[in-house]
């Protein structure tokens, strides 16, 4: 008790410095967790962009697909180039949103596949040999990009689970 | 480095790594034409035509799928026709090595060996 009444002021500070600390503490915890949540929430979102963006895409590339079913070139390249040039901005919108490297690499080869494709497509456009498109083969690769990107769209996903 | 000896030294590389198989090549709409992912890159070889004498391609495009650059081979100046010959040489190797990668075809011809040994 003598040291008690000897030492208040001392056990004061000390009290006292002990609550600044801790409270100090709690402060930092709760400003990590709200940086923590702030951080988890944007994740979330450029998640759910990033599945929009792909979902997109893979909508253009089956109505691609279907505009070169009905072989109608002249009637349909100037809306299929239009369509690729959507589509490629939708991918490369969607690659920011993709923390995987391998995942980033799919979506990056089905841009190079598109680009080629947009290239024959221009070729044959000026220098008149539109009979010589396959369209055989243009769909048989977009359909391949189709299973590529829904693959990348699902791993997104699960990521986000 | 001159940017010559740059896509010499790339087409030197790709092929040495597709020899070793660690560089995948994928089949793409055009025909002769063959793409790989490197880094942020993608590089497509090809040809510009079916003609198996068809000047032979390499381009190299970034991840938005903008050309960046592309080299065709022959350049038919005369005064470097050598030069021109070794790297079409080289560039039709590469281009042959991607289309097999692409095709799986050793794998391919290996299965089918084994099935005709198999057959007594």
């Amino acid at each position: 008790m003598d040291f008690i009444n000897k030492h208040w002021g001392d056990l004061a500070s000390v009290l006292g410095f002990a609550l600044t600390a801790l409270f100090a503490l709690w402060a930092k915890t709760a400003a990590e967790q709200a940086r923590d949540a702030a951080e988890e929430v944007r994740d979330q979102l450029s998640r759910f962009d990033t599945i929009a963006e792909l979902s997109a895409a893979i909508t253009i590339i089956e109505e691609i697909m279907r505009l070169q079913r009905t072989q109608a070139w002249e009637i349909v390249w100037d809306i299929v180039l239009d369509r690729h040039s959507i589509l490629r901005g939708h991918l490369v919108r969607s690659q920011a949103g993709i923390e995987s490297e391998a995942l980033r690499a799919s979506v990056r080869d089905a841009i190079g596949h598109f680009r080629i494709i947009v290239g024959e497509i221009e070729r044959a456009r000026t220098e008149p040999q539109q009979s010589k498109l396959d369209t055989a083969a243009f769909n048989q690769r977009l359909s391949d990009q189709v299973e590529v990107l829904e693959k990348v769209r699902i791993d997104v996903k699960k990521a986000g689970v | 480095m001159a940017f010559e000896t740059q896509i010499d030294r790339l087409v030197e590389k790709l092929s040495d790594l597709t020899r070793a198989d660690k560089v995948v090549w994928q089949e793409t709409a055009a025909e002769n034409s063959f793409l790989t992912s490197v880094g942020q890159s993608i590089v497509v070889v090809g040809r510009v035509n079916s003609d198996p004498s068809a000047p032979c391609f390499i381009r190299i495009l970034d991840a938005t799928g903008k050309t960046i650059e592309e080299a065709y081979v022959p350049n038919l100046s005369a005064s470097d026709r050598d030069t021109t010959m070794k790297d079409l040489a080289r560039l039709r190797t590469l281009l042959e090595m991607a289309r097999r990668n692409a095709m799986k075809s050793e794998k391919v011809v290996s299965d089918l060996l084994s099935s005709l040994e198999a057959i007594k």
